[in-house]
């Protein structure tokens, strides 16, 4: 079934050879951001607010200073002023007010986890010494963690100064609304009032982080010639550029970020938070500074995934085509403004063909760490809603869930959201695919339920830049922007020896720093193996024909009678073949040194669909899930590497289990977080899992030259609904709170 | 403050360092030895990251105090290969595709090292409880399942050739 | 030709009129043209807007727009 389109024309793209960075990571050579150091380097330490929502009233640091070994401590006030400008950092845009101000809280604390002061010290000892020294006097205001008390008309404010966006002329709203974001065609009331069916339902969701084992880490050195460098591990070490110099206010090209291997991301290494504050230590103390973030620091103040309210209606006609949609929720955003309802708003439903929908998205602040892009940022919670009460409404009119999926599904040329037509998309091959698979009809033992459920999610393209060059000797060095997350360096290796014809081991892969390579998007948005693709592809074509030229001028004759075949110059007519390595050898004769270095910014990405089937297995006495078998079927366009695609779709999915049935933050009755570990937020575990049953489906995408689609961020999709479902027809209750922990699966097996 | 001389074997080196009392191993191997594999993932023992092996047993080197590891053996991921020569389970990890970011790896290489050391026949289910302790955020453990169990695999046929 | 203006712009910057008929040789011309009509759209079109030229999203504003029916005025998101 995978595959549609011929693979025979690829000798490279496809195969499964070793990463470039292998080796390094399975011996601990790896460098991460945790791991860097720099000579003469300080430790710095943070302070951070113990309380949900407060006014500092004044901070004494005098006691700090005193320590023994201190050499800087700053607070808000070191800070230059907010001002509200936009970040370019290449299709995503931040206000620096809100990012500013949560890197460091200025008259006001916003969350528990909320940095005050900080200061640096030749010890680590001495750096935390002084910040328990640090007095700081609150003024505690009035807070929501629950998004239906921040959501109250009469709710006490978050923050005064917030604007809502997206309201109607004179609508009355909470004062922590930030955004309003309704969408709608057609008639919704009467299309459902016509339907055959209709499934009326609640959900919720609390948040959920993204869990990254590598806490955020940073060294900074802010020399005295005003040039600053940074060693970190981020998703974009151009985003952490421009933001640090939008805070400091100084030139983006005063700063140089060397990005170190990151340990994980998915969306919440997009954001800065440490390494403003480091800087600023580092231009006070004239040493380098290292701010580390401990596991509670992590889960306390960096961005979670919206929790979410929704009300779904969903209706249908008897055959089970879908006739209307009703969809409104209610994201958190944590203290600051987020960017989940939007995308939560245009994946609720843009995987069927519903022809009448009212789909209405809100955000509202809640005194929580401001929230991060989690891996198709603002989808999985909405998709959860639908997906559930599209297998209730199948049930009801006594359809197969994936009969009436199939029934709805959009296919190339079906209008997308926002109306322009989809392209080559993949859902009614993924949702044939769950159908044929043995899993769907395989036996299920005592206490085991099944259930399907399918998902979107729009991927991304933007702003890429490569270069490709060879060295004196034909090596061919690959440097891109783009951190390496999940196996880049190996797919961009692959596409890079496609291209030129020369084996894949040949291929030098690096990542380069922002001084070395031009602007490149985060790590982020399934794009990179996409548009990062493209800018190497692009590139590598460009070093074919400079080596043609240059074949030409040593071979004497029109460059028009030169072909590249297999990595070498080819004399059309009399076969005369010159190697790269010849060239490379001849280029000081020829013309110089031999590279060329693109950037694209392509936006032919296509989304991506999945559809998974999960089977649960529920222990009536304690109310624990097990999920006992997993199937994921994705839409990958091509699989440039498929065991690094089978990989993002095992990931995705096991994050999406564990969204499902584990994960929550819990919030203490004085507003602080109380499970800020991994003992007590549990992600999942080797032991709860099952093998991962992967089936790639290959629909290649044209705006790709070899096909790409992204395949990072759907996998999360779909599972918060599969498995709900799934322990929903193994209890005969349907569970629409996440997560379904064991005493939620209790209380529904032993109430009334 | 005092700082405590430690004398202690690491990856087969008799090596010497001073800590303050309350320093963990972990911190020393990385700070003191400059043996950056172990990653502190939560510094609490809940994600396995700086897994190493004590005197032939795996534990967590973030709830081991450094003094404790006076006159003892310990074993990290830096010492796992042989030279240039990969151990197997380093081998299989690359093979399967068994990382994605990487920084839980060292922790899971060093745990299946410690595993086949002691079980060199082990089912699907005992490495998923055996590695139970060890986060991975990224894979979902299928194909770090896989690696250790095609690494076990070499390994008996190793023992069996020999 | 016609432009479509999708949420939250029309409410952003264009009082909630999300329909509009411009003219223009390529979409810098479009943006120019809605930078009169909503302040301060110009300024941040780049970075939070996608523009789909008949159906087709178009990252070079260059093209020239000669026999397009309809542009589209989308927020872009870039994900995680």
């Amino acid at each position: 079934m995978n595959a549609p389109e011929p693979k025979d024309a690829f000798k490279v793209v496809g195969t499964r050879p070793i990463r470039p960075d292998g080796v390094d990571k399975v011996t601990g050579k790896a460098i991460f951001g945790t791991d860097y150091k720099a000579a003469n380097m300080l430790a710095g330490a943070i302070v951070r607010c113990p309380h949900p929502h407060a006014r500092i009233k004044s901070i004494d640091t005098s006691k700090a200073e005193a320590v023994a070994g201190v050499k800087a401590v700053v607070t808000g006030a070191d800070f230059p002023s907010v001002e509200d400008t936009i970040v370019r950092m290449g299709e995503t845009s931040a206000s620096t007010v809100d990012m500013a101000q949560n890197v460091m809280a200025r008259d006001v604390a916003y969350y528990d986890g909320h940095p005050v002061a900080a200061v640096a010290a030749i010890s680590q000892e001495a750096a935390d010494e002084a910040a328990a020294l640090i007095v700081v006097e609150y003024e505690q205001l009035p807070y929501h963690i629950d998004i239906n008390e921040s959501f109250k008309l009469d709710a006490p404010a978050i923050n005064p100064n917030l604007k809502a966006t997206g309201l109607a002329e004179g609508e009355k709203v909470s004062p922590n609304v930030t955004t309003k974001f309704p969408y709608a065609k057609g008639d919704a009331d009467a299309a459902l009032a016509g339907a055959a069916a209709t499934v009326t339902a609640h959900y919720t969701l609390k948040p959920v982080h993204q869990g990254y084992i590598e806490p955020h880490a940073c060294v900074v050195s802010w020399k005295p010639d005003g040039k600053i460098d940074i060693w970190c591990s981020s998703q974009g070490a151009f985003n952490i550029r421009g933001l640090t110099a939008s805070f400091l206010h100084v030139d983006i090209g005063s700063i140089r970020v060397m990005p170190l291997e990151i340990g994980g991301g998915f969306g919440g290494k997009n954001s800065v938070y440490l390494e403003p504050v480091a800087a600023l230590l580092s231009k006070k103390s004239g040493r380098p500074v290292r701010l580390l973030m401990s596991r509670s620091d992590v889960f306390r103040a960096s961005g979670p995934a919206p929790g979410a309210e929704i009300d779904v209606t969903l209706g249908a006609d008897a055959q089970g085509n879908l006739v209307g949609a009703k969809v409104e929720f209610v994201y958190s955003a944590g203290a600051f403004r987020g960017t989940d309802a939007m995308p939560g708003v245009m994946h609720a439903i843009c995987h069927y063909k519903v022809p009448d929908f009212s789909l209405i998205g809100w955000e509202v602040l809640t005194n929580m760490p401001k929230h991060a892009a989690y891996r198709a940022p603002g989808a999985p919670q909405v998709n959860f809603a639908v997906e559930c009460a599209l297998n209730e409404l199948a049930d009801k009119l006594g359809i197969d869930p994936i009969e009436i999926r199939l029934k709805n599904a959009v296919g190339p040329g079906d209008p997308g959201m926002m109306g322009a037509p989809l392209g080559n998309v993949g859902l009614i091959e993924c949702l044939e695919a769950a159908k044929a698979h043995p899993h769907y009809t395989a036996p299920l033992g005592e206490g085991q339920a099944r259930a399907v459920a399918c998902g979107s999610w729009m991927n991304y393209g933007g702003p890429s830049t490569a270069s490709v060059s060879l060295a004196e000797d034909g090596s061919v060095l690959v440097a891109t922007g783009s951190p390496d997350i999940g196996g880049s360096r190996a797919s961009m290796a692959i596409m890079a020896s496609e291209t030129l014809g020369v084996p894949y081991e040949q291929i030098n892969v690096v990542v380069a720093d922002t001084s070395s390579v031009g602007f490149s998007m985060v790590t982020g948005g399934s794009r990179t193996t996409y548009a990062t693709g493209i800018a190497v592809i692009d590139a590598a074509n460009a070093v074919i024909d400079i080596c043609k030229q240059r074949a030409a001028k040593m071979l004497d004759v029109d460059v028009s009678t030169i072909e590249w075949i297999d990595g070498e110059a080819v004399e059309t007519g009399n076969g005369k073949r010159l190697s790269l390595r010849q060239i490379a050898e001849k280029s000081g004769a020829t013309g110089g040194p031999i590279s060329f270095e693109k950037g694209v910014s392509p936006l032919q990405h296509l989304p991506g669909y999945s559809a998974q089937i999960c089977d649960v297995e529920v222990d009536r006495e304690t109310g624990n899930v097990s999920v006992v078998r997993y199937t994921v079927v994705q839409d990958v366009g091509r699989a440039i590497h498929p065991a690094y695609v089978e990989g993002q779709m095992q990931g995705g999915a096991v994050q999406g289990i564990g969204w499902a049935l584990n994960e929550a933050y819990i919030y203490n009755k004085d507003g602080r977080l109380d499970n800020a570990g991994f003992l007590d937020y549990r992600i999942p575990v080797a032991s709860d899992m099952p093998m991962i049953d992967t089936v790639m489906i290959e629909k290649a995408n044209p705006g790709h030259p070899y096909g790409v689609k992204g395949v990072g961020e759907v996998p999360i999709v779909p599972p918060l609904a599969a498995v709900a479902t799934a322990v929903g027809n193994a209890i005969g209750k349907r569970m629409r709170d996440l997560p379904i922990s064991p005493e939620r699966v209790y209380a529904a097996l032993n109430e009334g | 403050m005092s700082r405590i001389h430690v004398t202690t074997t690491v990856n087969g080196d008799e090596r010497e360092f001073l800590c303050s009392p309350g320093q963990t191993l972990l911190d020393a191997l990385r700070d003191e030895l400059d043996l950056t594999g172990s990653k502190e993932g939560c510094g609490s023992g809940d994600c396995g990251a700086c897994t190493v092996i004590l005197d032939g047993e795996m534990v967590c080197s973030c709830l081991v105090l450094a003094g404790e590891a006076q006159g003892r053996r310990v074993e990290t991921i830096e010492g796992i290969a042989e030279g240039s020569q990969l151990h197997p389970v380093q081998q299989k990890f690359l093979e399967n595709a068994a990382l994605q970011c990487g920084f839980c790896t060292p922790g899971f290489i060093v745990a299946s090292k410690a595993l086949l050391d002691k079980n060199p026949n082990p089912t699907e289910t005992e490495v998923r409880y055996w590695l139970a302790g060890n986060l991975c955020r990224c894979t979902g453990y299928d194909k770090i399942v896989r690696a250790v169990m095609d690494a076990a695999a070499e390994l008996r046929q190793e023992r069996t050739a020999a | 030709m016609r432009v479509i203006v999708m949420p939250p712009f029309d409410r952003e910057f264009f009082g909630g009129t999300d329909r509009f008929e411009i003219t223009g040789r390529t979409l810098f011309g479009v943006v120019n043209r809605l930078e009169e009509l909503g302040p301060g759209f110009a300024d941040l079109a780049d970075v939070r807007a996608a523009f789909a030229v008949d159906g087709v999203v178009q990252a070079d504003w260059s093209v020239p727009l000669e026999g397009v029916q309809e542009v589209v005025v989308m927020q872009k998101v870039a994900g995680g």
